[in-house]
């Protein structure tokens, strides 16, 4: 299937090409996770034994289900069983398997005590919620565009009120926020970066830049040409948030959701 | 242009209407709220630097104690992270664990000062995660030594020099046993 940048786009390629890319995303997040399975054993730090009693707080039954799925070995089962759920999802994109993949996405939260990753978690959940839906109910035009519709508007949101928040704040304002912001990352100090930190003038750009950016991403709705040029430009600036930041994670979950933004800038044509 | 109309009247209208009839009071336990929050999502990212708070761990040999070290050191840039980034995502982890417990630690001084504090910080859930990823982090910067000490500080930024940050101790622990 050809991704057709500036042809009409429908709803149900839209719907394929969400299905794949989260599909990609879950995949990737679920290896990561088996690589980190020393962390949550019960010898590591997230230790069921040491989280679960937050958990007695759900109804009886709720709290029994929760207790047998995330203990440490069913734990490590429901994670192998995502890991060829979402490798499966990319080539035969059945329902059963993307409800799983929802009720698994829930699972994970649960078990970081709400997000494991923040931000992709959300966005992982939006899009699994949306093509779940649209996936289940393929036969019925009206939920396959409100499924879409959910998740485009979501997208539009996370970037607008994450820019909105920048704009309202005076550090931001002032481009005295990103220094910081560069100099209590996860990575080892990088020359280049340490340079854009300390100069005041570009710090400033660089802010105004990502707050424009993210309070305008919502134009994308007007119309498909600047739907895939601020496409373009949020996967820079993922690819920025993942050089800089080491969010690689965010840069799957937002590609997914690309494609029902895509669609939906086309509506009003 | 009705998508964007539309967009901005779900935006804007939707959470006006829930304040107006007072939807958002309705009592939903904090907990659970918190354990749920995939569902709520926040979209707040970097909102301002504010506290940065930091694990510190060290050495402790027949009472002498060793200098102070970070918990989590930083990781290398690798093109192959874009794709599998373990590492990364447990640092990331790790200190928004940090950040929960920085929260709670407020929240226990808050309930201690009007005398409804339950039980002892080492108490809370998120001090034992804290406590484990201390002695997780000694015990392979250290294999074999047999006991440490951690602490939580915070890193915050100078308001004229965004570049500088003072460093403010928040809790110290016991001396800890590391099991190997």
């Amino acid at each position: 299937m050809n991704m057709p940048l500036l042809s009409p786009f429908t709803d149900l390629e839209a719907l394929s090409w969400t299905q794949k890319l989260i599909g990609v995303a879950v995949f990737l997040q679920t290896i990561e996770l088996l690589q980190l399975r020393s962390k949550f054993n019960e010898t590591g730090i997230w230790k069921w034994s040491t989280l679960q009693r937050e958990f007695q707080i759900f109804p009886r039954p709720v709290f029994a289900l929760l207790d047998f799925l995330l203990g440490y070995r069913n734990f490590i089962a429901v994670l192998f069983l995502r890991l060829i759920a979402s490798a499966t999802v990319i080539f035969f994109p059945h329902p059963a398997l993307f409800l799983f993949l929802l009720l698994s996405t829930v699972l994970i939260s649960l078990r970081w005590r709400g997000t494991f990753n923040g931000g992709s978690d959300f966005m992982t959940l939006i899009v699994l919620m949306g093509v779940s839906g649209a996936t289940v109910f393929r036969e019925i035009p009206i939920v396959r565009l409100a499924c879409l519709g959910y998740i485009a508007i979501q997208t539009c949101t996370s970037y607008f009120i994450a820019g909105f928040i920048k704009m309202k704040t005076s550090n931001w304002r002032r481009g005295k926020a990103l220094p910081g912001f560069l100099n209590a990352t996860i990575h080892d100090g990088n020359p280049l970066l340490n340079s854009i930190s300390r100069n005041r003038v570009i710090c400033l750009a660089a802010s105004w830049a990502v707050i424009v950016f993210e309070c305008g991403f919502p134009s994308a709705l007007l119309n498909p040409q600047l739907c895939v040029v601020l496409i373009g430009l949020g996967f820079l600036f993922h690819l920025g948030t993942w050089i800089i930041f080491g969010l690689n994670r965010f840069l799957f979950a937002w590609m997914a959701a690309y494609p029902a933004l895509y669609y939906c800038s086309q509506l009003h044509r | 242009m009705p998508p964007l109309l539309l967009y901005f009247t779900l935006l804007l209208g939707v959470p006006g209407l829930l304040a107006f009839f007072k939807i958002g009071k309705a009592q939903v336990p904090g907990k659970t709220i918190h354990l749920l929050r995939a569902f709520f999502p926040s979209w707040r990212f970097f909102e301002d630097f504010g506290e940065v708070p930091a694990l510190q761990i060290r050495m402790v040999i027949s009472g002498e104690f060793g200098p102070w070290e970070q918990a989590l050191p930083k990781t290398r840039r690798s093109p192959t992270t874009l794709l599998l980034h373990a590492q990364g995502n447990f640092l990331l982890a790790a200190g928004s664990l940090l950040q929960q417990f920085l929260s709670d630690l407020e929240d226990h001084q808050d309930l201690q000062a009007r005398g409804l504090a339950n039980g002892e910080i080492s108490e809370l859930v998120t001090y034992q995660l804290v406590q484990d990823l201390a002695l997780d982090q000694f015990r392979r910067s250290h294999p074999k030594a047999r006991h440490c000490q951690f602490k939580l500080c915070t890193l915050i930024q100078d308001e004229e020099n965004p570049l500088l940050s003072r460093v403010d101790d928040v809790l110290l622990s016991p001396v800890l046993a590391v099991n190997s």
